[in-house]
């Protein structure tokens, strides 16, 4: 960790490693921030988050009927609780993906683990933003497009050194890439800003979500109330 | 050294999808539709994010590939089924942006391979290199050097055709020479001429010139007559051989093992030190040595055919033939 915050001997795999659990964590704050989440999964994400970071490589790749078994029952769960009214469907795929996304953290061993994971990252961001209208949501964004532009390009980055490499490349990564791929984030970010005042807004209305929960608060909403009515007067 | 000609226009490029890709613009149109489907201000906000990916990934994959040149190296001598190193010479003429993630791969013609530099910075130039292994003897033409790039995320693959037409002889494959029997090698040594020159064969004896170098005194002569006797020795001529191959009436395999046994019959002459000429139908190469030599005569039987109407090869008359035939 200190390895990183100081960028001394980041190797490009770990550099990538890191950054693709930086961008999960924020899909993860982004879909947390509704409130909405199963408390045991708001707990163990983090935790199993912060377990795989550290002993991932050690059990990549094994009981993995283990986790087949869990997932199906997951998702049976799910399903049962949607057909039964109890739980939004919108929320269940957001817990389905979460669980889906702690599994790919176990097992992160190719380019393809790695795409799983930033595809489901974005799925995670995609629950958020039909969950969440929070503030903390437009924070967690921002950081998720900054670390999520750094794993995709360094995931690209460091699958084509070792596709190419004869034996396992261990370069230490240059700052000066780190600070090239910060500025295409902060590009990447202009982009999103530009294209979102842009694009022309319609609504077709088909399976819209009506939030369950009615409270006020300032926010990135969608619904524009009156909560307070201002009152002048003169001397 | 082949250098890139750009026949091809300098805007030209091609755009392809990788499987990466196509899932991102799938799922960009997924969350576009859900965007427009619902309203939510916070998908726009998701979808200016993959657009904007998109368009970013565009701007910067161009700016990889542009202003980037490419001169290809041939190796001196490639031989079938021997790895042969075939280099690149990369360079970013960009003043200030560097080129990240480019791949640089033959296009076209006979010979393919790829490379791939992770970092060119600006005004500089990297040299790379791709392990190429002839399957077969002959002429291999290259066509053109494509420079390709999936940076920024790998989401596309942007490349530019640069026309580097260019050829490479690739010599038979190197095998054991055959067992030849004694009628078919008349084997000789280093042999005399008629002519006095330097050697170790005695030609004439005359009387000693004043000045002359006392080792060329022949003393038991010089003994017997009472006056001083040299000699004069006959010019040596070097060991010459010629390789013969009729390939009228062969074919696939069997010429090709044919071939592959002059070749290494020519070869092994060389190397122990006599003049060897080739002799096949229709072509004739007179005997000598040396490197410049070695590689005409592999070029001959790199690029040897059978045609129509070839004529019978005619051996070198002063040399000892050895005649190669097609092996099963």
């Amino acid at each position: 960790m200190i390895d990183l915050l100081r960028l001394r001997r980041l190797n490009l795999a770990s550099a990538q490693s890191w950054a693709g659990s930086l961008a999960v964590a924020c899909a993860f704050c982004s879909v947390a921030a509704g409130g909405e989440l199963a408390l045991p999964i708001v707990v163990a994400f983090p935790l199993v988050l912060g377990l795989a970071l550290a002993y991932g490589d050690r059990v990549a790749g094994k009981y993995q009927w283990a986790w087949t078994a869990l997932l199906v029952l997951a998702f049976g769960t799910e399903v049962v609780l949607v057909i039964l009214g109890s739980e939004d469907p919108v929320l269940a795929a957001a817990q389905f993906s979460l669980l889906l996304c702690m599994h790919r953290l176990w097992h992160r061993r190719s380019e393809r683990d790695e795409h799983l994971l930033l595809l489901l990252s974005l799925l995670m961001v995609c629950a958020g933003a039909a969950l969440s209208a929070e503030l903390l949501f437009g924070v967690s964004f921002v950081a998720y497009a900054i670390c999520a532009t750094w794993a995709l390009a360094l995931t690209h980055l460091r699958f084509e050194v070792e596709r190419r490499s004869e034996a396992p490349r261990r370069d230490l990564l240059p700052r000066s890439l780190l600070a090239r791929l910060a500025a295409l984030a902060v590009l990447g970010l202009a982009g999103t800003a530009l294209l979102f005042v842009a694009f022309p807004r319609m609504a077709f209305g088909g399976l819209r979500r009506h939030p369950a929960a009615s409270r006020t608060a300032a926010g990135l909403s969608d619904h524009c109330s009156r909560v307070a009515r201002a009152v002048t007067s003169t001397a | 050294m082949t250098r890139a000609r750009t026949r091809t226009p300098s805007w030209r490029r091609r755009l392809g999808f990788t499987r990466l890709g196509r899932w991102y613009v799938g799922f960009t149109i997924g969350v576009g539709l859900a965007a427009v489907n619902t309203g939510n201000n916070l998908l726009f906000l998701v979808l200016g994010l993959l657009l904007s990916s998109i368009i970013v990934s565009g701007i910067l994959a161009e700016s990889s590939i542009k202003g980037v040149e490419v001169q290809r190296r041939l190796p001196e001598v490639a031989i079938a089924g021997t790895p042969a190193l075939v280099g690149f010479a990369v360079k970013n003429r960009k003043a200030r942006s560097p080129s990240f993630s480019l791949e640089v791969r033959e296009r076209g013609g006979d010979v393919s391979g790829n490379t791939f530099l992770v970092l060119l910075p600006p005004a500089s130039t990297q040299e790379a290199s791709y392990r190429f292994t002839p399957s077969r003897r002959g002429l291999h033409r290259l066509e053109q050097i494509e420079i390709v790039t999936r940076a920024p995320f790998g989401l596309f693959e942007k490349s530019r055709p640069i026309d580097a037409p260019s050829e490479i002889v690739v010599f038979p494959q190197k095998v054991s020479p055959p067992e030849l029997h004694t009628d078919r090698l008349m084997r000789q040594g280093d042999e005399g001429t008629s002519n006095i020159g330097v050697g170790q064969e005695v030609h004439s004896l005359r009387d000693h010139r004043p000045g002359e170098d006392v080792r060329a005194i022949h003393w038991r002569t010089s003994a017997r007559v009472g006056r001083l006797i040299g000699i004069d020795r006959e010019q040596e001529r070097r060991r010459r051989v010629c390789v013969v191959l009729d390939q009228r009436g062969l074919a696939g395999d069997s010429l090709e093992r044919a071939v592959e046994d002059a070749a290494a019959l020519f070869e092994r002459e060389l190397d122990q030190g006599g003049d060897v000429g080739l002799a096949i139908s229709g072509e004739t190469l007179p005997a000598a040595s040396g490197p410049g030599h070695r590689a005409v005569g592999l070029s001959l039987l790199a690029l040897l055919e059978v045609r129509e109407g070839m004529t019978a090869p005619i051996p070198d008359p002063y040399a000892s033939s050895l005649y190669v035939s097609g092996r099963q």
